[in-house]
């Protein structure tokens, strides 16, 4: 039986409207249903139904959480231990998570025993940036990395004046127009790579930084220099005929220079050509192919307002505030109310835009927008204890604020049905904040109850904490101090709706084998030994 | 950044990528597997799993050869057809014996989401996998053929056929 035409192009109505249809073959179907009738009720009976069929709102699920993903990791660490290659890499992880925070507090102890000074506890920020003049920073275009302490990212200046950035014992000034990356392996070990424009770094005496061009480094330790890198002309002799010519600016031939410019101190200027030391007062120029040669400085006017320098911090006890009930740390008796308040988020990721709107000690607001300028999402915080209110908006501004669900069920931490609720026994450390993180929690646990039952307990109150200082080995880091004898530390992070282990340090050093100790999601012990 | 370097960044040990990759693509792979299992809590579940695979396996993922995105679609919609199956459903569970809600002819809308989404359960697998992923996740016919590893010509005529029902079903018999 012969089909009626309208059934017959049933199909190709579907592909055109998911515009999978070819320009001929549209061209033929609409030649054929500007004739037909049927056909042309058949048409938009099908569009009006693919229309009406709803989608699923894919955005109502996104999350953005840098904790997701690093659960995803340590999910698949735990799952892939089978392959040999994933063991090797899950070795370098565990290396880094277990041994490398100790290895640190005990290098920290080390200089605190032995050293003429103590050194300060420095706040587990990431990049904290202050634009001046008008200018804005923009971070994340070309890699994706947001900005810590432990990680690398980029950071351009668009226009505007020049941006403060602030690490711990480093402050930076880049220059409008400059752009750079940085990397920081460990606190107080930063590489920065200067692509163009002019940075200033100051120092703090002891503290090594390198900035690298593609023409050279210059290596510092707590000194004030200038790298400028910028192209210039290159004299040459008159056209013959009056002819420009080709290439360059302008039709004249540029080349990179980079500048060294030292303020205080002495840095040391490298290239594969060679390497010099040049003192406060001097310069030292390099450009492809040659060594670094210094020449006097003829003026100080290339020196930018640096901030103060970095506040170190005197080792500082944690203690309740009053007012808050969170847990901070103090200062001379006064409540350290400093960078504290620096989320990564701040810092932006893939060009979207983040802007700090009020620095309020310890509390802040962070917005982000749409590309077209539109509010996308504003967040309230408290110092520490994460977003007291978070609101949402579409691109065409209506509010879409909505309680997102868990991405990830509740990680069983003490045998319970679910993440024990905050008591006595837990306290916020009101020092960290990091995207989805809402609370930093940490307990005290008993280890003899922990080891008979095989099953640790939630504890006591943390009586003496002296020094903590918190990352993952991928988001946060902890590094603690002494503690009463029969506690160990327990640190987990708990988002709105689950709470994740992350580790469990014990303080005791002199019990460094048996330091690292973790359990499983359902609480069973398992040593790290 | 495409999503190709974004995974040889990843590949070469650089997490934040790997963060990147997630932001990108979880909520959209957490919509897939939604409509195929018909099942959110379990949907969760999966698009946690579906990136273990992704770190686990990602050092055969080759970005020459294919799109991430590809890729991607292929694992979760694996993951999505061992759940269904762990679930004892059964791919013969077909419309055919069903009587479905009845939306009225003019648009779906009216019964919303709810019904599309318990007329999708009752679509064949193979034509739901097909209908999702070029209706929510706009896939062209071309990568819908690669995800599924079938002819482009079985990507079109499961999709012909996926419309038909859901019309059938939702406007009723045709006049």
């Amino acid at each position: 039986m012969k089909r009626a035409c309208d059934e017959t192009y049933q199909s190709e109505f579907i592909d055109k409207f998911y515009e999978e249809l070819s320009e001929t073959s549209i061209r033929e179907l609409e030649k054929h249903v500007a004739a037909c009738e049927a056909c042309r009720r058949e048409e938009e009976s099908v569009r009006q139904f693919l229309l009406g069929l709803p989608k699923v709102p894919t955005a109502d699920w996104e999350t953005s959480s840098p904790l997701a993903s690093h659960v995803i990791l340590h999910a698949a660490g735990r799952k892939v231990q089978g392959s040999p290659w994933m063991k090797w890499e899950i070795f370098r992880r565990d290396w880094r998570e277990f041994w490398g925070p100790v290895l640190a507090m005990a290098a920290v102890v080390a200089v605190i025993w032995t050293g003429p000074w103590r050194t300060g506890f420095q706040p587990p920020t990431p990049l904290a940036a202050q634009v001046m003049g008008g200018g804005e920073f923009l971070t994340g275009a070309d890699a994706p990395g947001r900005l810590s302490t432990f990680q690398e990212g980029s950071v351009a200046v668009a226009q505007g004046g020049p941006v403060i950035f602030s690490l711990p014992r480093i402050n930076f000034v880049l220059a409008a127009k400059s752009r750079l990356t940085f990397r920081t392996l460990r606190p107080a070990h930063t590489t920065i790579y200067l692509t163009e424009g002019t940075v200033t770094a100051e120092i703090v005496p002891g503290t090594p930084l390198i900035v690298k061009t593609p023409l050279g480094e210059a290596r510092a330790k707590g000194t004030k220099f200038q790298v400028q890198l910028k192209e210039i002309p290159v004299p040459s002799l008159p056209p013959l005929w009056g002819k420009v010519g080709m290439g360059g600016q302008g039709g004249k031939k540029m080349k990179r220079i980079m500048t060294v410019i030292v303020l205080a101190g002495v840095v040391e200027v490298v290239n594969p050509f060679g390497s010099v030391m040049v003192a406060v007062g001097q310069q030292a120029a390099v450009t492809e192919g040659k060594a670094p040669a210094t020449k006097p400085l003829l003026n100080a006017e290339t020196e930018p307002a640096l901030p103060s320098s970095p506040k170190v911090v005197d080792m500082g006890e944690l203690k309740e505030d009053p007012k808050t009930g969170l847990l901070c740390w103090k200062e001379n008796g006064q409540p350290f109310t400093g960078v504290v308040t620096y989320s990564n988020g701040l810092q932006g990721v893939n060009g979207r835009r983040y802007v700090q709107d009020g620095r309020l000690d310890p509390g802040f607001i962070e917005r982000t927008y749409h590309p077209n300028g539109q509010k996308k999402w504003e967040g309230h915080f408290s110092g520490g204890a994460g977003a007291k209110e978070e609101r949402s908006w579409n691109d065409q501004g209506i509010d879409i604020t909505r309680v997102r669900p868990p991405l990830f069920p509740p990680v069983n931490l003490s045998g319970q049905a679910s993440p024990p609720a905050p008591s006595s026994r837990t306290r916020n450390l009101g020092f960290i904040w990091q995207s989805d993180l809402h609370r930093l929690i940490v307990k005290a646990v008993k280890p003899s109850s922990a080891a008979a039952e095989g099953k640790f307990q939630p504890g006591d109150i943390i009586t003496a904490v002296e020094k903590v200082k918190v990352a993952s080995p991928q988001v946060f880091e902890t590094e603690v101090g002494r503690f009463a004898d029969d506690q160990k530390l327990k640190v987990s992070v708990q988002r709105k709706d689950d709470t994740i282990t992350l580790w469990l340090v014990m303080p005791r050093l002199s019990f460094v084998e048996r330091a690292f100790e973790s359990w499983n999601e359902e609480g069973v012990f398992k040593n790290k030994k | 950044m495409t999503d190709e370097k974004l995974v040889e960044a990843w590949q070469g040990g650089d997490e934040v990528a790997f963060a990147e990759i997630f932001r990108r693509y979880n909520g959209r792979i957490l919509a897939f597997i939604t409509r195929i299992v018909g099942d959110s809590h379990r949907a969760e579940e999966l698009v946690q799993e579906v990136f273990v695979r992704v770190v686990t396996h990602s050092r055969t993922f080759d970005g020459r050869e294919a799109k991430f995105s590809t890729w991607l679609f292929q694992i979760a919609r694996n993951l999505s057809l061992n759940a269904i199956r762990d679930r004892g459903r059964r791919r013969e569970d077909t419309m055919a014996d069903e009587t479905f809600p009845q939306a009225g002819r003019q648009s779906p809308s009216i019964e919303g989401r709810l019904a599309v989404d318990h007329l999708l359960q009752k679509l064949p697998e193979e034509q739901r996998s097909v209908f999702v992923l070029k209706h929510d996740q706009d896939l062209k016919y071309q990568e819908i053929a690669e995800v599924l590893n079938i002819p482009i010509g079985t990507v079109k005529s499961r999709m012909h056929a996926a419309i038909g029902t859901l019309r059938t079903a939702l406007q009723g018999a045709r006049p």
